[in-house]
């Protein structure tokens, strides 16, 4: 098999005296969408922080691209995780810009595009996302659906060739949630991009993944593709993704 | 032992040693590019021109009342044509750096902290760094350059307004002669008394673009946490003027005549 995209090799943090993560291992490969599953404040927020270096680990290290992100310098991380893109979960488009200059932020720092090739890529990325004639638009003037989808096309103008998604669905309506699954979906084959996403939302897991990990305190507990984590014998596993409160599973 | 248990608690060390580090940081990044034209225009016109209001009312009455209080202690003296000189000083050198300071630590540091706090809450300032932009090089670098550009520029223009509205209450409603007034102000005011004022105002204005920034940058949980931060953000900057004003009264000589 070829070298993992994204290894994380027993991952350690706690904040004050509570342990958040406890040895996670997991490997992540090219162009593959993975899922992260797990309850709300199970640490799996803090695991993709760690990813992109907004948070540095007590214990552990992941390598991307076979560079080791753990013991960059600061300058060094912030280069590197240009290769990032980043959809937040609250979308944090910068209020103080209109969509237009969201979009362009990252284009104009990084790239010596003319005035119209930028007007060009930010017409085309907000009609990938099914978004025209926003431009001139304030985040607060959208919907949450919205406002997500300026994220995604915010993140692919800079053409990342890794995707994080954080809660992409929370807060949605079932049909937004779809529809932003399958923009996922879209995204995935016309950038070729490899996907990272945490989610509770099973729905959302299961038309996106091409694998499915679940986070539980504090460690990868099972990983696998759609119809051997839909068949687990994994009784935490199994209570999560059927949603049952009744279980093995503490809350 | 309380005490020093109460000062471990409050984590009071440990915040300073962070601000300085963060206040650091942010200066050397001044001087890495790219640098941040754009923000930092927009920051001195946040913090220069929109302060103009407050500072001139700050300026004015404080000019007012002060030269009113020393006109009338000197009038018991008999010796009220001199109480302008005394006035001038305190102005240029005390009272307008460090009211000038105060205020705009309320008006800008709480801008400053409430604006980066609710962008720190809302994963704006995380979007910042996961798009490849130091979030310290550009939100707090440029608010520490306009501060610091800009304190001065208002402390002059405090100087003038106070001095104006000693003017308007010594010759006009108090009827001195104008002529003593101005020889009297010049007696002992000289171009060092503004070069202290401005000094500390250069000092001031890194002092709350630093604090500000660090509480806004550091915030956590919500509108609540904003809130605190902003108020941390104004305390602290305003705590900090004062003992820097004490400091640079110490250190700067009183007068460079002789």
């Amino acid at each position: 098999m070829n070298e993992p995209k994204i290894k994380i090799i027993n991952l350690h943090k706690s904040f004050d005296t509570k342990k958040i993560l406890t040895g996670v291992n997991l490997d992540i490969y090219q162009n593959e969408t993975f899922v992260i599953i797990g309850g709300s404040g199970t640490g799996k927020s803090v695991l993709i922080k760690h990813i992109v270096g907004l948070l540095k680990p007590d214990k552990g290290d992941i390598v991307i691209d076979g560079e080791s992100i753990v013991n960059m310098e600061k300058s060094e991380i912030i280069k590197f995780v240009r290769k990032f893109g980043y959809v937040f979960q609250g979308a944090a488009l910068f209020d103080s810009m209109n969509i237009e200059k969201n979009i362009r932020f990252g284009l104009e720092r990084f790239y010596d595009y003319s005035e119209e090739q930028m007007r060009d890529i930010v017409k085309e990325v907000l009609s990938r996302v099914g978004l025209e004639g926003i431009e001139k638009k304030m985040p607060s003037e959208l919907s949450g659906g919205m406002r997500k989808r300026v994220a995604v096309a915010r993140a692919i103008a800079l053409k990342p060739e890794i995707l994080i998604y954080d809660e992409p669905t929370t807060g949605l309506d079932p049909v937004l949630s779809d529809s932003i699954s399958n923009l996922m979906i879209k995204v995935k084959k016309e950038y070729n991009v490899t996907s990272v996403v945490i989610t509770h939302d099973m729905k959302n897991a299961y038309k996106t993944a091409d694998r499915i990990g679940m986070l539980y305190k504090g460690e990868i507990i099972g990983v696998g593709n759609k119809e051997e984590i839909m068949n687990t014998d994994n009784p935490v596993i199994k209570q999560f993704i059927e949603g049952n409160s009744e279980g093995p599973i503490e809350f | 032992m309380n005490l020093f248990k109460r000062i471990n608690e409050s984590k009071i060390i440990f915040r300073i040693g962070e601000i300085f580090i963060f206040g650091f940081e942010a200066l050397l990044n001044i001087f890495k590019k790219p640098f941040e034209k754009k923000e930092i225009l927009k920051q001195m016109y946040e913090i220069g021109v929109s302060s103009l209001p407050v500072v001139s009312l700050t300026s004015l009455f404080t000019g007012m009342v002060f030269s009113l209080q020393t006109y009338l202690g000197f009038k018991k003296l008999g010796a009220e044509v001199y109480s302008a000189s005394v006035m001038g000083v305190s102005l240029a050198k005390e009272l307008v750096p460090v009211l000038v300071g105060l205020m705009v630590a309320g008006r800008v540091g709480a801008a400053i902290a409430a604006e980066l706090g609710t962008m720190k809450v809302t994963e704006q300032i995380d979007a910042l760094f996961t798009m490849g932009t130091d979030p310290v090089k550009f939100l707090a670098s440029p608010r520490l350059t306009a501060a610091a550009i800009m304190l001065p520029v208002l402390v002059i223009y405090g100087d003038i307004i106070g001095l104006s509205g000693a003017y308007i209450v010594d010759v006009l409603i108090m009827g001195m002669n104008y002529n003593n007034f101005y020889d009297t102000l010049m007696v002992h005011f000289e171009v060092w008394d503004i070069i202290t004022g401005l000094i500390k105002a250069f000092s001031f204005g890194i002092i709350i673009a630093s604090v500000s920034s660090y509480y806004g940058m550091k915030t956590e949980g919500g509108a609540e946490g904003v809130g605190k931060a902003t108020t941390f953000a104004v305390v602290t900057s305003s705590v900090v003027i004062l003992i820097a004003d004490f400091v640079w009264g110490k250190i700067l000589p009183f007068t460079l005549k002789g």
